[in-house]
C-alpha cells in the first residue's frame, strides 16, 4: 500500500478516534449484559454472584421466543433470499428496464423499520388496500384479518420488503465480480443458460448468498421494533421479552441473560459472515 | 464441402459497424487465422462464430447446417479464451472434464478423454490443482485441454498468447499448431500479432476496420500484399507514389524503378511497395535509389536498421549488422523489380 | 452434439421482445410493491374526519389536511422533530471528527489486525440495537448520562458512525497510489497532498457518508427509546407511541410521512455520489 507507512505509534493514535469510541462504548454495554446476568450490578436489591437468573431460563416462555425468534430470522433471511437472488440474477445484464427496477427496488432501503412497519400493516389492515383489492377483483366476499397473526406472518412480511433490497444489493454486487468469460466458456462448452447457473454462477456467488442471508438473520434475531408492533403477543421474540422482563417486570437480571444470549448468537453468526467476507476478498483477485 | 462458412456477416453497435459484409470460408482441418489491428472487428467475428454476439445481417454455416440462430452451448466449438477463464473452484481435471458433463458423457469415458487431453498438452499428474495453483503457462494449457478434450467441430482462440512473455510466446504457438495438426481440427484463431499469424497459419485473413482486406497463405500475403494497408502491417513496408513512365518504368520522388508486375496504364499514377530487407546496397552498377542519406541507425541484433532520406522522403532499410554505416553517410541503394509490388 | 439434436431456437427478436415484457412486468409488480403502501400512508395522512374513509372505496372520499393539523398541534412532534433535526448533525460531525483518521488509516495502509479491526466497526451496525441500548443505557444511568441529551449523542455516534467509518476507508482506498506518488514526486508535501489530493478525492464519498450517518440518526430508536424518553422524543419514538398503544392509523401515516421525507429527499439530492460501491460498503463487504 503505502511506500511510507507509519510506525505502529503513528498508526495507534490515527486509529484511537474512531475504533477506540466504538470499543469502549459498546464492550461497556457488552460487559454491563453480562455482569448483569450474572448477579452484579442489580438494579433492584443486592448485587451478588449468582448463576440464578441464567438457570430462569430454561421455562417454557424464553424457550418459545427463542425458537420464534429464530423462526423469525431463518424466515426473513431465507424469503428474502427468495426473490433477492433471481431478481438479482435478472439484473446481472444492462437490459432494457434495469436502471428503473435498480432504482424502484432501492427504495426500501431507506424506510426505516418503523415506518415499514407501519407501511405493511397499514396495507393488511382489515380495511386496507389489499382486502379492498381483493373484494374489488371479485376473490373474496369479507375483509380477511390479516394483522395479529400468531404465526408471526407479519413480521415476516415486513422483514422481506424491509430487507429485499439489502440482500439485493450484496448479492448483485458478488455477481458483478464474476467474469463474464467464466460465464461465456460455460456456454461455450455446451452449458445452456440455466446449467450456467446451477455449476458456475450458484457456487461462485454462494459466499455472497451466505453473507446477504447471515446479516439479514442477525438483524430480524435480534430485532424489537418490527416484532413489537406487528408480532403476536405471545411468543414474544427474544428483544420483546427482553425489554419486559427488564422494564416491565423489573427483572433486570433475567434480562441481562437473555441479552447475552441475542449477543452471543450475533457474534457467532458474525464470524461466520466475516469469514464468508474473506473468501469472496480472495476471489476477487 | 467447407467446415465453416461466413456469408456477408455483419454486425453494428450504433453508428459503428464493427464488422462489414465479412465473407469466408475454412476447409476441414484448415488453421484460419484473423489478423489484424485492434478493433478491426476479428473478436467480433470470431465472438459471432462461438454464438455469443448475433449478426445483424449474413449467415454462419457449420458443414451444411445453418448456425445463426443457434445458442452457444448448442453449437460444438471450442474456445480458447486471453484469459484462459478456467473455472476458480473446479480443479483442472474438473474443468477439462465440463465440456463432456454438459454433453452427459459417462464416467468412464470421461476420465479416459480427460486423462488423454491432459497426456496431449503436457499436465498430467496436475488434474487435483485449482487454477489459482498454476502458474500462466500451466492455465493456458489447461484452457487448450478443456477446449480439445470436447472434439469440438471447430476450435476458436482469442489472443491466447498476449498474457505470456515474448520467449513463451514464440514456442506455445508452435506447440498449439503441432496439436491442431495431430487433432486435424478446424480451427479459426485471431491475433493482432504478424508474426504469430505468419508462423502458424494455413491461411491469414487480414481485417481492418471491419472488412476483410486479402486473404492468402502467409508467404503470398507477405510477398504480394494487394494493398498499402497489407503491406504495412505485416513486415515493414516503403510505400511510395509514382507515375508510370516511359517502357513500364515508374518515376517516383525516390527514384526510377522496374516493377515486374505489368502496372496498369502508361501515365497512370501508382503506389509502390517494397520491403526495407529488400533495398539492396549498390556498390557499383545501377541502382534505382541515390544519394540517400542515412538519418538514424539502430542496432537490431542480427541486422542493423536504418532510415534513410531522399529528397526530403525517409525510407527503411535493413543491412547486415556487420556492415560499417553512421548518420550522415550517404548510400545508394537497388531494389530488384520482382520484389517491388503495385499496391492499392 | 449432432446437428440432428438441434433445434432452432426462437428467433432472436421474439428473445428480445419476451425479455423486455418480463422486465416490464417486475417493474409493475415492483412498483405495486414498493409503491402501494407509501402510496397508502400519504392517503391515509391526508383523510377528512369528516369524511370517513372505508372499504370498498380505494381511495379517501375526500382530502383535507385536518390530520397534520391534528397532529402537529396535540401531540409532541415539533419538539420531537427539533431535538431530531438537532440530534443529527452534531452526530454527523462528531462521527465525521472520530472516524476521520480510523479510516485513513484503515483505508491507505496495511497492518496487523486490520481485519479485527473492521469486524470491530462493523459490530454496531449489525448487532441487534435493542440489546445494546438497553445495557448502555444501565452504563450510563450509573455515569448520571441517563435522559441527557450527551448520552443520546453518544449513543447515536455509536450506532451511526460505523457507516461513516466504512464509507470513508472505502473511499480513502480507491486513492490509487500511483496518484499520491505522482503529487509527491511533483514536490507535494503533506499538508498540500492533504489538501490538494486526498480530501479532494474522498469528498464524495464524505458526502455519502454524512448522508448515511444523517439518516441513521434520524431513525435511530431503539437507543433513543430507552435512553431518551420520555425526557426526550425524536420522531421514531413518537411513531412508536402512535404504532403502539395509541394506534391511531392517521396518526401514525403523518408521523410516517414526516420521518420519511428527510430521509428520502437527502438521499435523492446524493444519488449522484451514492454508487453501488458505497452502498455495499456501507452494507455489505467487510
Amino acid at each position: 500500500m503505502n511506500a511510507a507507512q507509519p510506525g505502529r505509534m503513528m498508526l495507534m493514535l490515527l486509529v484511537l478516534p474512531g475504533a477506540g469510541f466504538i470499543f469502549l462504548f459498546l464492550s461497556a454495554a457488552i460487559a454491563m449484559t453480562f455482569l448483569q446476568s450474572i448477579g452484579l450490578y442489580a438494579l433492584v436489591g443486592d448485587s451478588r454472584l449468582t448463576a440464578d437468573y441464567w438457570l430462569s431460563l430454561l421455562d417454557k416462555g424464553f424457550l418459545d421466543s427463542f425458537l420464534f425468534s429464530l423462526k423469525v430470522g431463518v424466515g426473513s433471511a431465507f424469503g428474502t433470499l427468495l426473490f433477492a437472488y433471481p431478481l438479482a440474477l435478472f439484473l446481472r445484464r444492462k437490459r432494457f428496464g434495469s436502471r428503473t427496477i435498480g432504482s424502484i427496488i432501492k427504495i426500501p432501503l431507506f424506510v426505516p423499520a418503523l415506518v415499514a412497519a407501519f407501511l405493511i400493516l397499514n396495507v393488511l389492515a382489515f380495511n386496507g388496500i389489499l382486502n379492498s383489492a381483493l373484494i374489488g377483483l371479485g376473490l373474496i366476499d369479507r375483509p380477511l384479518r390479516m394483522l395479529n397473526d400468531t404465526f408471526g406472518w407479519n413480521v415476516l412480511m415486513i422483514q422481506v420488503w424491509k430487507n429485499l433490497p439489502f440482500q439485493l444489493l450484496i448479492i448483485a454486487s458478488v455477481l458483478e465480480s464474476i467474469q463474464t468469460d467464466i460465464e461465456d466458456a460455460a456456454r461455450n462448452l455446451g452449458a445452456s443458460p440455466w446449467r450456467v447457473i446451477l455449476h458456475i454462477v450458484l457456487p461462485l456467488s454462494a459466499p455472497g448468498i451466505l453473507i446477504a442471508v447471515v446479516l439479514v438473520f442477525i438483524l430480524t434475531f435480534g430485532d424489537y421494533a418490527i416484532t413489537r408492533v406487528a408480532g403476536p403477543v405471545y411468543p414474544s421474540s427474544l428483544s420483546v421479552l427482553m425489554y419486559t422482563d427488564a422494564f416491565t417486570l423489573q427483572q433486570w437480571g433475567i434480562a441481562a441473560c437473555i441479552g447475552m444470549v441475542i449477543i452471543v448468537a450475533s457474534l457467532g453468526f458474525v464470524a461466520i459472515y466475516a469469514r464468508a467476507a474473506r473468501v469472496i476478498e480472495g476471489m476477487g483477485r | 464441402m467447407s467446415r465453416l462458412k461466413l456469408k456477408g456477416l455483419t454486425r453494428k453497435y450504433g453508428a459503428f459497424t464493427a464488422v462489414d459484409n465479412i465473407d469466408l470460408e475454412v476447409g476441414d482441418g484448415e488453421f484460419v487465422t484473423l489478423l489484424g489491428p485492434s478493433g478491426c472487428g476479428k473478436t467480433t467475428t470470431l465472438r459471432m462464430v462461438a454464438g455469443f454476439i448475433a449478426p445483424d445481417s449474413g449467415e454462419i454455416w457449420f458443414d451444411d447446417r445453418r448456425m445463426t440462430d443457434v445458442p452457444p452451448h448448442k453449437r460444438n466449438t471450442a474456445m480458447v479464451f486471453q484469459s484462459y477463464a478456467l473455472f476458480p473452484h473446479m480443479s483442472v481435471a474438473q474443468n477439462v472434464a465440463f465440456g463432456l458433463k454438459m454433453r452427459n458423457l459417462p464416467a468412464a469415458e470421461q476420465t479416459a478423454r480427460i486423462d488423454e487431453a491432459l497426456e496431449m498438452v503436457s499436465l498430467r499428474g496436475l488434474e487435483a490443482r485449482r487454477p489459482g495453483q498454476l502458474s500462466g503457462g500451466q492455465q493456458q494449457r489447461v484452457a487448450l485441454a478443456r477446449a480439445i478434450v470436447t472434439r469440438p467441430d471447430i476450435l476458436l482462440f482469442d489472443e491466447p498468447l498476449s498474457n505470456l512473455d515474448a520467449k513463451l510466446r514464440e514456442k506455445v504457438r508452435l506447440e498449439i499448431r503441432e496439436l491442431q495438426r495431430r487433432l486435424d481440427i478446424t480451427t479459426l484463431y485471431v491475433t493482432h500479432d504478424q508474426a504469430e499469424a505468419l508462423a502458424i497459419s494455413d491461411r491469414i485473413v487480414v481485417m481492418n476496420g471491419g472488412h476483410i482486406e486479402q486473404i492468402g497463405d502467409p508467404a503470398s500475403i507477405y510477398r504480394s500484399p494487394r494493398s498499402a494497408f497489407v503491406a504495412d502491417f505485416l513486415g515493414a513496408a516503403n510505400i511510395v507514389e509514382g507515375r508510370v513512365g516511359d517502357g513500364g518504368l515508374v518515376d517516383t520522388a525516390v527514384g526510377r524503378f522496374a516493377v515486374a508486375e505489368a502496372p496498369a496504364a502508361a501515365n497512370g499514377a501508382v503506389k509502390l511497395s517494397w520491403r526495407p530487407e529488400d533495398m539492396k546496397l549498390a556498390a557499383t552498377g545501377p541502382a534505382n535509389i541515390r544519394d540517400a542519406t542515412v538519418r538514424s541507425v539502430v542496432f537490431r541484433g542480427n541486422f542493423v536498421e536504418l532510415v534513410v532520406e531522399v529528397a526530403g522522403h525517409p525510407l527503411r532499410a535493413q543491412l547486415d549488422s556487420d556492415l560499417p554505416v553512421a548518420e550522415g553517410d550517404v548510400l545508394s541503394f537497388t531494389v530488384a523489380a520482382n520484389r517491388i509490388r503495385i499496391v492499392a | 452434439m449432432t446437428a440432428d439434436a438441434m433445434t432452432l431456437e426462437m428467433p432472436r427478436r421474439a428473445r428480445l421482445s419476451f425479455g423486455r415484457f418480463l422486465a416490464l412486468l417486475i417493474i409493475a409488480l415492483l412498483v405495486i410493491w414498493t409503491a402501494v403502501p407509501l402510496f397508502m400512508a400519504v392517503m391515509w395522512s391526508l383523510v377528512n374526519p369528516d369524511d370517513p374513509w372505508s372499504p370498498p372505496a380505494v381511495l379517501p372520499p375526500s382530502l383535507s389536511l385536518a390530520q397534520w393539523e391534528y397532529v402537529f398541534t396535540y401531540s409532541e412532534i415539533v419538539k420531537a422533530v427539533t431535538t431530531s433535526f438537532i440530534l443529527a448533525p452534531i452526530v454527523t460531525i462528531l462521527s465525521f471528527v472520530l472516524a476521520l483518521p480510523t479510516a485513513y488509516a484503515i483505508g491507505r495502509f496495511d497492518f496487523a489486525g486490520k481485519e479485527a479491526l473492521r469486524i470491530l466497526i462493523l459490530l454496531p451496525i449489525v448487532m441487534p440495537a435493542m440489546v445494546i441500548a438497553m445495557f448502555l443505557s444501565r452504563v450510563f444511568y450509573g455515569m448520571g448520562l441517563s435522559q441527557t441529551f450527551l448520552g443520546l449523542v453518544i449513543g447515536h455516534t455509536l450506532l451511526s458512525m460505523p457507516y461513516m467509518l466504512r464509507i470513508l476507508a472505502t473511499a480513502f482506498e480507491a486513492i490509487p497510489q500511483d496518484v499520491i506518488d505522482a503529487a509527491r514526486n511533483l514536490g507535494a508535501g503533506r499538508l498540500a497532498l492533504v489538501r490538494y489530493v486526498l480530501i479532494p478525492m474522498v469528498l464524495p464519498g464524505l458526502f455519502a457518508g454524512a448522508v448515511f450517518t444523517f439518516i441513521t440518526s434520524l431513525e435511530e430508536f431503539n437507543l433513543t427509546f430507552v435512553i431518551g424518553t420520555p425526557t426526550f422524543q425524536t420522531i421514531p419514538t413518537v411513531l412508536f407511541d402512535y404504532l403502539g398503544y395509541h394506534f391511531v392509523r392517521t396518526n401514525a401515516a403523518v408521523v410516517s410521512i414526516i420521518l420519511m421525507v428527510p430521509s428520502v429527499a437527502l438521499l435523492f439530492i446524493a444519488e449522484r455520489f451514492l454508487k453501488t460501491e458505497y452502498l455495499s460498503s456501507a452494507f455489505g463487504k467487510l
